[in-house]
């Protein structure tokens, strides 16, 4: 059930415009209507999140409901971007599910012990996307309820 | 003070002397001038193995082999010529005589001449020397060996000084014999032994307790130019008539030190390169997945948002392009499995086969049925140490061959256990009523994305079945292969150690 409150931005962090094109896509199939915020590199994330660099004066940019992240990347990669965000005490009530193609045992591992609220292996395929989408809009934007917007930012 | 003995009586004297003759160990014969035996003593009879009366009167010739045989007569005339002794008065000469049972053994004999009744005599005193000559000839072959031998054979005494050098120590060492003869052992050790040696010695002959006495061990060696050589040395205790004596075998190991060397490097770098195989395959999966699935996303959406615009060729010609994707996927996918199999550690616990092969059953309950195909399991198989997951999946696949490569009405497929197979231990085998395998391709069957026959593309594998068979069953350390002839089904043998 969708309220005022809920209807915040997901950031969506992920290197390749490929699978940020299907995944904005299959967000619309969903039915998943957030506005989709895309940082296609960790340390363009952190600027967002934090909101320097470029973000800086700019207004409109709000803190994410949900993060969407991808674990490999260049330069700053997913792991080290998850460290960074739960350790901070502004961003880390906000819920990171990894959404990557390694189903590699010590990464899902150290995802969840750095913080992370769920790790997701990427479908292959599209149709198996849509389903992830419909499955986050039921359960983050469902069922879930996530903490209050700080007035502060 | 001593009793004075009486001397004995002329007539006793005889009995005596004649006594003392036949009892003493040596042979004593007399002859004439023409060669003729005169008198013989029990000791000849017992050398040369005669009665008494088969030698005297006649030629002590008889117990001689050529060429002194025929030439005895020529030393007596020579003799009586010339007067030089060669055999008279001179001491035990070494000759070879002959036994009555026609054998030949050495002998020392002295000759001397006197004459009795005018009569020219001589008096021959014959040693048998066989034991001396075999010792001798023992010891003349060991330092014959010594001298040939490849190995260093050193002595010293129980103070370390070197009593024996054999040329192989010179050709180690680098020490000619007379550089080390007298001098101690130690100089051929570097620090600490060096240093160290005469409390080695000490201390064994006190406490009697062997450190490297009767066991070889490899040590370092310090030749003459101060150049260390790596040794396998192996020291015996000898004792002998009063005589103390070590013996070192000593063998100069730097070839064996350098190929061993060598295949400690070679190991590590086929380590090495086997890692990085499997890191590549691992890496290469991932990172061509990522424009894969890009690919078949841009061809999907292309056919929904163009749909209209696109004919009947179009939407197939992009429905092919999709098909493809999801093939290179499963290609890659396989890829990625082989090489993580080759990664990962085995988990290896005691398994209970019968239960891996039953939730297989299980498992392929539908296609079993559709394929009207049963899995007999004609005698119990035995609990194993392996990994059940990956023997599960081994069985897997190779049930799945045995079920589609078949066309027999009903399939029968059979899993087993042999105790013993073609020199193997404990060999699982599955078995089938199939199509056969031709045996030219039974090991290219194996490799990864190999297929024998075209398929249609609903049904069409990726021809990784058997490589992840093979390489499962290499990393339990074990063996895999085939038997079967095109048209008679076939046979899959494994090991699993």
């Amino acid at each position: 059930m969708a309220n005022a409150e809920t209807v915040r931005g997901i950031l969506l962090i992920e290197d390749s415009p490929d699978d940020f094109e299907a995944t904005e896509r299959s967000f619309e199939k969903a039915g998943l209507s957030n506005p989709l915020h895309w940082c296609s590199n960790g340390q363009d994330a952190l600027d967002y999140l934090q909101q320097r660099g470029k973000y800086a004066d700019v207004s409109g940019v709000e803190r994410p409901s949900l993060i969407l992240l991808d674990l490999n990347m260049p330069g700053l990669d997913g792991r080290a971007l998850l460290e960074i965000v739960k350790q901070d005490k502004d961003l880390r009530r906000i819920p990171v599910v990894v959404l990557t193609t390694s189903n590699d045992a010590r990464d899902i591992d150290r995802c969840y012990e750095l913080g992370a609220s769920t790790y997701i292996q990427k479908p292959v395929d599209f149709d198996g996307l849509i389903r992830v989408a419909t499955v986050i809009r039921d359960y983050w934007f469902g069922i879930a309820l996530l903490p209050k917007e700080e007035e502060r930012w | 003070m001593e009793t004075p003995v009486p001397p004995v009586k002329p007539r006793l004297a005889k009995d005596f002397l004649a006594a003392v003759l036949d009892t003493v160990i040596d042979g004593v014969i007399s002859i004439n001038e023409s060669g003729t035996m005169l008198s013989v003593n029990a000791a000849v009879l017992r050398i040369f193995g005669y009665r008494e009366e088969q030698l005297v009167g006649h030629n002590v010739t008889m117990l001689m082999p050529e060429p002194h045989r025929s030439a005895h007569a020529h030393y007596i005339q020579n003799f009586r010529r010339t007067g030089i002794a060669k055999v008279i008065g001179v001491g035990g000469r070494e000759l070879t005589a002959l036994r009555a049972d026609g054998s030949l053994f050495p002998i020392s004999l002295g000759v001397t001449e006197t004459i009795v009744d005018g009569v020219s005599i001589f008096v021959g005193v014959i040693r048998d020397i066989t034991e001396r000559h075999a010792a001798q000839e023992l010891s003349t072959e060991l330092a014959g060996v010594a001298e040939v031998v490849v190995d260093a054979l050193v002595v010293i005494d129980e103070t370390g000084t070197i009593q024996s050098w054999n040329p192989a120590a010179s050709r180690i060492f680098g020490y000619e014999s007379s550089e080390v003869m007298g001098k101690n052992v130690k100089l051929l050790m570097p620090e600490p032994y060096h240093s160290e040696h005469d409390e080695y010695l000490r201390r064994f002959a006190l406490t009697r307790e062997p450190r490297i006495i009767g066991s070889g061990r490899e040590v370092t060696g310090r030749r003459k130019d101060g150049t260390l050589v790596p040794i396998d040395l192996a020291v015996s205790e000898l004792r002998r008539d009063g005589a103390h004596r070590y013996v070192g075998l000593i063998r100069d190991i730097s070839e064996r030190k350098r190929r061993e060397q060598e295949r400690e490097q070679l190991i590590e770098a086929l380590k090495l390169t086997n890692q990085e195989l499997d890191d590549f395959a691992y890496i290469a999966s991932h990172d061509l997945k990522e424009p894969l699935r890009g690919l078949a996303n841009n061809a999907r959406f292309l056919e929904e948002d163009y749909r209209d615009k696109l004919d009947e060729g179009g939407k197939s010609r992009l429905k092919r392009m999709r098909y493809l994707c999801i093939r290179m996927e499963s290609l890659i996918n396989d890829l990625l499995y082989v090489s993580r199999l080759g990664r990962q550690e085995l988990a290896i616990r005691d398994t209970d086969l019968n239960l891996v092969i039953k939730e297989i059953v299980q498992l392929m309950e539908p296609v079993l049925e559709e394929q009207h195909a049963t899995i007999v399991v004609p005698r119990p198989l035995p609990r194993y140490e392996c990994d059940h997951v990956r023997v599960q999946e081994l069985f897997r696949n190779l049930i799945t061959n045995a079920v589609k490569y078949n066309n027999s009405p009903v399939k029968s497929i059979e899993v087993g256990h042999l105790d013993q197979h073609k020199g193997y231990k404990d060999v699982f085998y599955v078995k089938d009523n199939g199509v056969g395998i031709d045996p030219r391709f039974h090991s290219e069957v194996f490799r990864i994305f190999k297929r024998l026959n075209a398929e249609p593309d609903d049904t069409k594998g990726t021809g990784s079945g058997l490589t992840f068979v093979k390489k499962i069953v290499e990393r339990h350390n074990g063996t895999v292969w085939i038997e079967s002839e095109l048209g008679e089904g076939a046979t899959f043998y494994f090991t699993l150690s």
